[in-house]
């Protein structure tokens, strides 16, 4: 949902929040809610889980908002909270991490780009949710938020070189899993 | 491997970064609530803990007036006291003497057979006692004319008169009358010289000379259990040391 403003600035609208206006608050989450769900329905098992993680970082978001000194842009600073939150909120709710993967790739099948170009949207979420959970959160800060191995071994709380493995393995899972809904809906591949 | 790396994350990006979702209502209004709401939530607080603390405090004093088992009795001078009480009379205030009435007694007779080495130590906050201060006193019907004086404690709807009770008078050096209760049975008067002593218990003397007696006067108003909390003897010189201890769980006495 996309909320005009013609009149208002971001930095207008923040401000009218900081002095607590429920009414600018209200106007800033309609501006970015949707977006937000969907970055935390790629660390989330599920909607209603997303939308946990949603609800605790636009708390945090507000209540940190003076902290936001205007370096880089709104929406950046937001998804990286958002992005914290929702790691945090996971690690609170479900045991640690798993490092072990069950499946052993050695040979990482070749995929098709167009097969991933192709896919739904969803589908493609749903892929990246069925993974453990810390194939999904390195793959996600890496490939999707765009941090470095460095910096997800902060916030994560794992080594540098457990971040590197743990995406190659991501990645294997899912090129399998691309795999696996490209023969069901384009037929047998050869 | 790693174009292909580069380019697989490449994918999933471009399909998921801009992904959108609507969230359902609740979501604000939790998020709205807890920015909000926390003004509200904390004004019930202080009116919970006010109730609460109102509660408390009532039960504490009920508790302490049904402890109540014996007659309270507020000697208020030394030394002589007499008192003139009407026969069959159930009324407090019917004393000549200084001698001030406790409002509360609970306890009736039947139970207080069992009580006879019971006595109470009571004292007026204004009084200034230099002595031994005072006993409870019962009466019994039968021995009404033989033995020294016993009163029963009024107020009690005393069912017949053909209980017995107990006597007990302590008094110490000179005695003190100290309570004269009228009730339903019969009165007299008692001039403090025509009190024997007809101890039926060892019984402590009591008497505010040292912190001890001070102490365990307050402790007295207090519990009104037989062996209280903690119970202090005067020795010689005017000195006290504890002979006895109550805590539920272990009690001591020394006898």
């Amino acid at each position: 949902m996309i909320l005009l403003k013609p009149t208002y600035t971001i930095a207008e609208l923040l401000n009218r929040c900081l002095s607590g206006e429920r009414k600018a608050q209200e106007m800033l989450y309609k501006e970015f809610a949707s977006k937000m769900l969907g970055v935390c329905m790629r660390y989330a098992t599920d909607r209603m889980e997303a939308e946990d993680m949603l609800q605790n970082g636009f708390i945090k978001v507000f209540k940190n908002l003076k902290d936001y000194r205007g370096n880089g842009s709104f929406e950046g600073w937001m998804r990286r909270i958002m992005v914290h939150c929702s790691i945090e909120y996971y690690r609170k709710h479900h045991k640690m991490m798993q490092i072990a993967d069950v499946s052993d790739i050695n040979n990482e099948p070749s995929v098709n780009p167009e097969a991933i170009d192709n896919m739904d949207v969803n589908d493609l979420l749903g892929l990246i949710q069925q993974l453990s959970p810390g194939y999904r959160m390195v793959f996600n800060l890496y490939a999707i938020e765009g941090y470095a191995h460095k910096e997800i071994a902060e916030i994560v709380g794992i080594t540098e070189g457990a971040s590197k493995s743990q995406l190659s393995r991501a990645r294997a899972i899912l090129k399998e899993q691309v795999i696996k809904m490209e023969n069901k809906g384009y037929g047998y591949a050869g | 491997m790693d174009m292909q790396d580069k380019e697989f994350d490449r994918l999933f990006n471009s399909k998921l970064e801009n992904f959108e979702l609507e969230p359902s209502s609740m979501v604000w209004e939790n998020i709205a609530g807890e920015l909000h709401g926390k003004k509200a939530k904390r004004s019930i607080t202080p009116y919970l803990s006010i109730a609460a603390s109102i509660i408390i405090l009532a039960s504490i004093g009920l508790l302490f007036s049904n402890q109540a088992e014996d007659t309270f009795v507020k000697p208020v001078k030394r030394g002589k006291v007499v008192a003139k009480i009407n026969k069959a009379e159930t009324s407090d205030n019917n004393t000549k003497s200084t001698v001030v009435m406790a409002p509360e007694i609970t306890k009736e007779p039947a139970n207080e057979v069992e009580t006879l080495s019971k006595h109470r130590l009571f004292i007026a906050p204004k009084v200034v006692v230099d002595e031994p201060v005072n006993q409870v006193i019962t009466k019994t019907n039968d021995q009404a004319k033989t033995d020294p004086i016993t009163i029963n404690q009024p107020a009690l709807s005393l069912p017949v008169p053909a209980q017995k009770e107990p006597v007990m008078v302590v008094p110490d050096k000179e005695t003190s009358l100290s309570v004269i209760i009228a009730d339903k049975q019969q009165v007299e008067t008692i001039s403090t010289e025509t009190l024997t002593e007809t101890m039926k218990t060892p019984v402590k003397k009591r008497g505010i000379h040292s912190l001890g007696g001070l102490i365990g006067a307050l402790v007295a108003k207090v519990d009104k259990r037989e062996d209280k909390l903690i119970e202090f003897t005067e020795s010689d010189d005017n000195g006290s040391t504890i002979t006895g201890l109550n805590l539920g769980l272990i009690k001591i006495k020394k006898k």
